[in-house]
């Protein structure tokens, strides 16, 4: 049995979310957080948690407003062009090969309140060979909309009016961008091959401030709504005027001014705008007539979009809400006869209300990545008085089904699906946004006292865990498990504005390293015999500048350390003598070594026991095998299923075998010497029981118990964790694990109490069954970090969601945005 | 005999096509209602069990309108065609099921055939039928059966649900569909244009989470409203696209939706959308869609009317209206709707403005909520002499009814307190009495403890101002028993004093002061104080009566009689001993008789004679009320019949629901006079009421001092008779005819907006003076300008006759 110590005194800050954007094949969405950060998220059909696939931190002092992500860049990017706008007035690109911010548009001295790029006419799934029509420049520039099955014949005015416009634009294909700026003026630039933006023009200078913008969906048209109360129509070429809406009732100068704050162009031409007053209103384009207006909110509306096939559009906003309106038409009239033109009205259909403060951006997301064959068998679920809620998820997410995502101040972004909004319950992607890294120490030089690392945005944080043996239960996420204390031994500021991106501490707990945007740094811990602060902290000069990384480790002899660059390549560094020992080049085969590095970023690396090997593995879950001792690389493995590797790690009984685990929730190991899948994953990993399918969260990391003999792994997520044994036969039953789900949600729901001699007898159980694989226990709390302690006890690491949100910045009332 | 106190609220009412007439479902009967004067018009009887749908005959054109024939149907299994103007019963249906509710949609649809013979006529009526089934003899559950009212049968074998319980069946403002609520969900038919006797209906559900209580059609599309015992309001759009629209060539256009594009919708409901609203706190009880569609009225237990606009959702609120809302009906004409409340009023709605503009309304029902504080009865009151009934109502106050219009007079607010309906009640009106004068009531409140802290009585006593009961307060006596409770409040009958005994085990008299000045000339206003306290042996004082002439006053300490000297306060003699405590006291008329009631295992009614101070006689009788004549030597009891004895008794299938008797005694004679057997005597009261001066004529046999006995049951429906008349003779007391015709005549046009024209008689005008024409007037004919000039062949004629000679003529 093991022992669980929780901890629960960390500090945990995280951001709000601010924008979102989903990626041009809609698999990923960024989500900007209020610290300047941005986070990539895999969008995940099925039951399998979403995967936050890269973090990149930003300029923390300027604040984003607004982000795009354009379909495709003309430098053959896939992954497209992520720009962001800033209130500072700048316009930057997120490199997701570097890792980094660029400015791409310097400040034009006024804020930037929204972007709104171009709408790409074609399909989103033929972009490349859309793209390779127009280089030949021979092939009719003509575009079926292939993905509109649902609107088709409203498309083909527009499709025939977008080739008219190609021919004008004399063949050079640029995404333009329009740019809602503080002074009343839209900008338009073009986002072409070179870094920066380059500027097309400027629509005239109107009176308030222009606080939003969307294209029409045949780009001839410019929407801007600004902070007076009007919506403006413009055309695209000529920058004219067309005509003007005014949203306001009451005029100028009665009362507040009522903001646009967000506005969408619909195919059917009607054009959704949001306002501060609260109400969503539904404009004919051609006339800009009013068609609809609700007024469901109380509070601004921050956010609209709309589903794929655009009949449905979702509203957001500072009460927290996301509320879905539909087109309805009504075909029939009293008599019963068929009316050749049906009147169409958009309703409102209902709310669902996730957040607890503001709502900031919405988007639209269509999973395309891999789905779990499994889910296709029907497993008939008891219905009892507590819906397992949680595992709703699954019955909707599925590839290819639109899924809405929203985000906002409460720092946490909720998944729900377009189609059946109202039928389940929204999907918490991130149960621990903005979760802190973390490292244990376990035998250190002081009295083999584990040492635990916590990297915070600005300092480095070493605590000191001491456990109290009188206070241990069992296994159980109840607050009446035992306590951890967590003593702060050392605490490291960097400079400010300088984040820190990465950080680890070595195995012995002598020395540890972080790196920010400028450069790595090493330190050298130790324990002074005088004066009253025993713990002194030493920066290490390196002999050789290292340039700043994405990822480090310490070899597990703590002699070496491993850092991963910007520059791709994979130093080794000497501790002791601060010398380079090595520089790997990451390559996919073994003759690359020598090619200069062009692999993505490496963002996560483990090193075996016995210092034999190093694992290597880049944001697209790529794993390189380096031999440290040989300083060679070993072998390579091409991403698992085309899913990203969520954790990993080699096993302490034998250094050979890399365990690790996907996004698609799905486990492998590995043997490395042999360069092939071990025996337990040749048998099992295919055939994993369906409940592991549905692990609760996104899998953040295993551990292993500190023991040669220990054969099992404990795999966790922030909300439950799992115990994989693999000298223990894995068994399918699909009865057991039906009751094993119910039990679960059970203790996730209510967790302490008497339910806890029903959790015993369960155990019980399980035990004289003799099964105690992919046993499952739930947190109640999230929780950020899990590690053995030794081989029985075990480190919780938790907070309570509500005191987190006590310390967010925003109160989880309405705060106004604008004005700020 | 006249009858009253009916529930106007127990179905929903109907209006007559010119909007002019109410027609309420009250009991047996239907009443009908002026809707310009809320008064009653009229009556429909002839059912013989409480009708529960009354459905007016609609106009089909401007001709038909003054048609007035309507549809009912009662729990007696009858339906009946009524021409309510006469009012004449033209036809009668029986269907021998209880019918709980009807709908006839083909009134609503009429199909316009000119070929004479007009189809068959078909009502969808919701009985209770009786199933035997094996193990549970009686279990009875609910149909809609489809009855032929042409042919004046069921139509066979047609059987469209079967529930466990009967319920109302609402039908769409075409008549092209009905549905039900039936727990957690909603069915719906849809009705044939040419219905028939084997038509095929095609139906869809439609579900829930939570139980449904009422549903609503749009009347022009395909909207379904229905409100829960949340209150929530769900919200159909597009109901029945798939099953529905029956032509070929309508599922083509866009309507192929698969299962994913129904936000809200669950499971495979037909329907496209389902949006819900969810303002009102408890049950919603009221939907109803505006005529033209746009808006949708709601209202439930909150007593609130909600008007949301359709489109947008948004809300108008009609508040304060202090009951939980029933019924919603709207009228021919657009502006009058009513609502029916659940303190029998039905509101008459100007409905743009949402304007109460009159209130027709019955006596209070009982409250609903079981009585929390121990021992307090009914506090129902007679005045004797006003022929009145003082009722204490749910909203801390007592309503005056008068028994013989069958209308409220006035009510009286009890205690400052705004009543919210569906919140716990926390101030009851325990007892009402009145002065034998009329000219003062006293009342005893009770505030509810809360968590064992705060309850409170308060004796209030009231003067009556003028002759129609607005009493203002006189004086407020707190805790008049520390914190006992009163167990009852009688008057002196002549002089200003009262006496209240509380279960504390003390009485205290209370005098009026009268006005008197001080020394400092400042006016000390009347008011009540106490005189007197007594108790006996630390008993409780259960009951207290005083002697007609006002000499005596007899306490009921549990189990004896004690009898004082009110003015001494002096015990006089201490009577009898009874096993159960004694609830009622009362001296009979100016004879020298007491008697007793008291309740329990083992009740007993005792007659004590005064003048001997010992039992006359007595029975082992569970009296509910004893009421007294005032001057005679008689009085009356009502006997709640024995559990038991119900079997045995003679009076079997006929008189069923019959739970008690009223049995009339003289002093001198154990054997009673007449027995009367009544229903829902448990909680029921009886009073001898004076016959008003307005009807002594009609009463010129009755001997005066007897008057009449008023039995009013638990569920304040009264019946009025004459205790002495004979048995089988049922003297109709007919009502007083307040009546009138109130056809005023019905203003058009102009007169409809700027009210009548003055009357000028024509004749005065014309002056007397004679004048004579000017000869020459061919000379004007033609002045003046062109545009205002006559037709040239007018002028021609004129002119013509003008050259022409004449012969001077004067005009007188």
């Amino acid at each position: 049995m093991v022992k669980v110590h929780r901890s629960s005194s960390v500090e945990w800050n995280p951001s709000p979310v601010v924008a979102l954007a989903t990626s041009a094949d809609g698999s990923q969405v960024a989500a900007a957080r209020g610290d300047g950060s941005l986070e990539i998220w895999l969008v995940s059909p099925g039951s399998v948690g979403w995967h936050c696939q890269l973090t990149i931190h930003g300029d923390p002092n300027s604040r984003m407003s607004s982000l795009v992500w354009c379909p495709w860049g003309p430098r053959g990017s896939s992954l497209g062009r992520l720009i962001s706008s800033s209130i500072d007035g700048t316009v930057s690109e997120w490199d997701l090969y570097d890792l980094k911010q660029k400015t791409v548009l310097d400040s034009i001295g006024v804020s930037v309140w929204q972007m709104a790029a171009e709408p790409c006419n074609n399909s989103q799934f033929n972009v490349k060979k859309e793209v390779k029509v127009f280089e030949n420049g021979h092939a009719s520039p003509r575009i079926n909309g292939g993905e509109d099955d649902e609107n088709g014949d409203s498309e083909h005015d527009s499709d025939e009016n977008d080739s008219i416009e190609i021919h004008d634009d004399h063949g050079i294909e640029y995404t333009r961008l329009a740019i809602a700026c503080d002074d009343g003026c839209v900008r338009i630039y073009n986002i072409s091959d070179s870094e920066k933006l380059t500027y097309n023009r400027t629509l005239p200078r109107v009176s308030g401030r222009t606080l939003s913008v969307t294209w029409s969906p045949d780009a001839r048209r410019i929407y801007s709504g600004s902070s007076d109360g009007f919506i403006r129509c413009w055309d695209a070429k000529l920058a004219h005027e067309i005509y003007r809406i005014t949203v306001g009732l009451g005029g100028l100068g009665s009362g507040r001014d009522l903001c646009i704050l967000s506005l969408l162009a619909l195919r059917c031409g009607t054009i959704v705008s949001a306002d501060s007053s609260g109400s969503v209103q539904f404009w004919d384009s051609q006339f800009g007539t009013l068609l609809q207006a609700h007024s469901c909110h109380k509070g601004d509306v921050n956010a609209l979009a709309a589903a794929p096939s655009h009949n449905r559009v979702f509203s957001a906003g500072s009460d927290g809400q996301v509320i879905l309106y539909k087109i309805s038409s009504d075909a029939t009239s009293s008599d019963g006869k068929f009316v050749s033109d049906p009147i169409k009205k958009w309703i409102y259909v209902g709310y669902v209300r996730a957040h607890t403060h503001d709502v900031r951006a919405l988007t639209v997301a269509v999973p395309i990545s891999h789905e779990d064959v499994l889910l296709d068998e029907k497993v008939k679920r008891i219905r009892g008085r507590k819906k397992p809620l949680d595992f709703s998820y699954h019955k909707w997410a599925h590839l290819g089904v639109p899924m809405l995502i929203s985000a906002g101040d409460d720092t946490k972004l909720f998944a729900y699906s377009a189609k059946e909004f109202t039928k389940f319950s929204p999907h918490d992607i991130c149960p621990a946004p903005q979760r802190m890294p973390m490292q244990l120490a376990l035998k250190t030089f002081f009295n083999q006292t584990p040492l635990l690392l916590i990297q915070a945005s600005y300092w480095l944080d070493i605590y000191c865990v001491r456990v109290k043996n009188d206070a241990v239960s069992d296994v159980s996420p109840g607050s009446s498990g035992g306590l951890a204390s967590t003593d702060l031994v050392a605490k490291i500021k960097c400079k400010a504005s300088r984040k820190i991106i990465c950080s680890t501490i070595s195995s012995s707990g002598t020395s540890f390293a972080y790196s920010d945007h400028v450069k790595s740094n090493l330190f050298e811990l130790k324990r002074s015999k005088s004066g009253k602060n025993i713990w002194t902290v030493k920066k290490r000069q390196l002999q050789w500048e290292l340039p700043y990384a994405h990822c480090m480790a310490f070899s597990s002899d703590s002699s070496r350390l491993l850092i991963a660059g910007h520059d791709r390549r994979i130093y080794v560094v000497d501790v002791e003598s601060g010398e380079l020992v090595h520089a790997f080049t990451p390559c996919r085969r073994d003759q690359d070594e020598e090619l200069p590095p062009g692999e993505p970023p490496i963002t996560k690396m483990f090193t075996s026991i016995d210092g034999q090997w190093l694992a290597a593995i880049n944001c697209f879950g790529d794993v390189y095998i380096f031999n440290l001792e040989t300083l060679r690389q070993h072998w390579f493995i091409s991403r698992l299923d085309g899913a990203s590797v969520t954790a990993g790690g080699f096993t302490p009984r034998n250094s050979n075998i890399l365990i690790i685990s996907t996004s698609s929730n799905h486990v492998y190991a590995f043997d490395v010497e042999a360069k092939q899948l071990g025996e337990w994953s040749m048998r099992h990993t295919f055939s994993l029981p369906r409940r592991y399918q549905e692990f609760p969260g996104e899998v953040i990391g295993l551990s292993f118990p500190p023991s040669s003999s220990s054969s099992s792994v404990i795999v966790y997520s922030p909300r439950a964790m799992c115990l994989i044994d693999f000298g223990m036969p894995v068994d399918r039953e699909d009865d057991t694990e039906l009751a094993n789900g119910e039990e679960l949600t059970l203790r996730m729901l209510q967790s302490n109490g008497k339910l806890k001699r029903k959790l015993k007898d369960h155990e019980l159980e399980i035990r004289h069954s003799g099964r105690k694989n992919f046993e499952f226990c739930a947190f109640r709390d999230p929780v950020l970090f899990v590690e053995h302690l030794s081989r029985n006890s075990l480190l919780v690491i938790d907070k309570p969601w509500m005191q987190v949100v006590k310390t967010l910045d925003t109160p989880p009332v309405h705060r106004h945005i604008f004005g700020t | 005999m006249i009858t009253g106190g009916k529930s106007f609220v127990s179905s929903p009412p109907a209006f007559s096509n010119d909007a002019k007439r109410l027609l309420v479902c009250t009991g047996n009967t239907v009443s009908i209602f002026s809707t310009s004067t809320g008064l009653q018009i009229s009556e429909l009887e002839g059912h013989g069990a409480p009708v529960t749908s009354v459905i007016v005959v609609p106009a089909s054109t401007p001709a038909s309108k003054v048609l007035c024939h309507c549809w009912t149907a009662s729990l007696d299994g009858k339906i009946k065609f009524w021409d309510f103007t006469a009012p004449e019963l033209m036809r009668t249906i029986d269907v021998r099921l209880p019918i709980h509710s009807m709908v006839i949609p083909n009134l609503l649809n009429q199909p316009t055939k000119s070929n004479g013979k007009s189809p068959n006529l078909f009502a969808y009526i919701y009985v209770e039928v009786v199933k035997q089934k094996e193990g549970q003899p009686n279990s009875s559950c609910g149909q809609i059966r489809k009855c032929n009212l042409t042919q004046s049968r069921l139509a066979g074998g047609v059987n469209l649900a079967e529930t466990h319980k009967p319920g109302c069946i609402t039908i769409s403002p075409s008549g092209k569909y009905i549905g039900i609520c039936e727990a957690h969900k909603l069915r719906i038919w849809e009705i044939p244009t040419k219905d028939s006797d084997n038509a095929v209906y095609k139906k869809i559900r439609l579900h829930h989470t939570k139980t449904f209580t009422t549903l609503a059609f749009h009347p022009t599309e395909r909207v379904v409203a229905a409100g829960d015992v949340t209150g929530r309001i769900l919200l159909w759009r597009g109901v029945g696209h798939r099953t529905f629209s029956t032509g070929d060539k309508f599922i083509n256009g866009g309507l192929n939706k698969d299962a994913e594009e129904r936000p809200g919708v669950r499971g495979d409901d037909d329907a496209d959308s389902c949006t819900t609203w969810h303002w009102h706190s408890v049950e919603v009880n009221v939907l109803f869609f505006s005529s033209d569609g746009a808006y949708l009225f709601s209202g439930g237990r909150e007593g609130v009317f909600v008007v949301w606009q359709l489109d947008t959702g948004k809300k108008k609120f009609l508040p304060r209206i202090g009951s939980p809302l029933l019924y919603f009906t709207n009228s021919s004409d657009p502006s009058l709707s009513s609502i029916s409340c659940a303190n029998n009023r039905i509101h008459l709605l100007r409905m743009p403005s949402m304007e109460i503009l009159r209130s027709i309304s019955g006596i209070k029902l009982p409250s609903s909520v079981s009585d929390i504080y121990e021992g307090s009865g009914s506090g129902v009151f007679f005045d004797h002499t006003a022929g009145l009934v003082a009722v204490p109502t749910d909203n801390y106050s007592v309503q005056f009814y008068s028994l013989f219009n069958d209308c409220e007079i006035s009510e009286v607010q009890i205690c400052e307190r705004n009543h919210q309906p569906g919140d716990e009640a926390t101030v009851k009106v325990n007892l009402v009495a009145l002065s034998r004068d009329g000219s003062t009531m006293g009342t005893v409140e009770t505030r509810v403890p809360e968590e064992r802290i705060g309850g409170l009585a308060s004796l209030k006593f009231w003067a009556c101002g003028s002759q129609n009961k607005d009493f203002s307060l006189s004086t407020v006596i707190y805790e008049p028993h520390r914190d006992a409770g009163v167990s009852s409040i009688a008057f002196h009958p002549t002089c200003p004093m009262a006496v209240t005994s509380s279960y504390g085990g003390d009485f205290k008299i209370w005098v009026r002061t009268p006005d008197t000045r001080l020394k400092d000339q400042m006016l000390q206003s009347s008011g009540w104080r106490c005189h007197a306290v007594g108790s006996y042996k630390k008993k409780p004082m259960t009951a207290a009566a005083f002697s007609a002439d006002g000499s005596v006053l007899a306490v009921a300490a549990e189990n004896v009689i004690t009898l004082w000297d009110p003015e001494q306060n002096i015990l006089v003699a201490v009577v009898g001993d009874v096993l159960e405590p004694i609830t009622t006291l009362s001296f009979v008329g100016k004879s020298a008789y007491l008697v007793s009631a008291s309740p329990g295992s083992n009740p007993q009614l005792t007659l004590w004679s005064m003048s001997k101070l010992s039992t006359s006689w007595s029975y082992k009788l569970n009296a509910e009320d004893v009421s007294c004549s005032l001057d005679g030597s008689t009085f009356a009891i009502l006997a709640l019949l024995p559990k038991t004895s119900e079997s045995v008794e003679p009076a079997e299938g006929t008189l069923q629901g019959v739970d008690g008797a009223i049995l009339l005694f003289n002093v001198e004679n154990p054997v009673p006079l007449a027995t009367w057997f009544v229903s829902k005597a448990q909680g029921g009261k009886l009073g001898f009421i004076q016959t008003s001066p307005k009807l002594e004529d009609e009463f010129a046999d009755v001997k005066p001092d007897h008057g009449l006995l008023a039995y009013m049951n638990s569920d304040y429906e009264y019946v009025l008779f004459d205790p002495y008349g004979e048995k089988d003779h049922n003297q109709s007391i007919t009502r007083e005819q307040n009546l009138s015709n109130l056809e005023e005549k019905e203003k058009i046009g102009y007169a409809s907006i700027y009210g009548e024209l003055a009357e000028f008689s024509v004749e005065k005008d014309q002056t007397q003076i004679p004048y004579i024409p000017y000869e020459k007037n061919w000379e004007t004919i033609f002045s003046g300008p062109s545009h205002k000039l006559a037709p040239l062949t007018k002028l021609c004629l004129d002119f013509l006759e003008s050259s022409l000679e004449r012969r001077s003529v004067t005009v007188e």
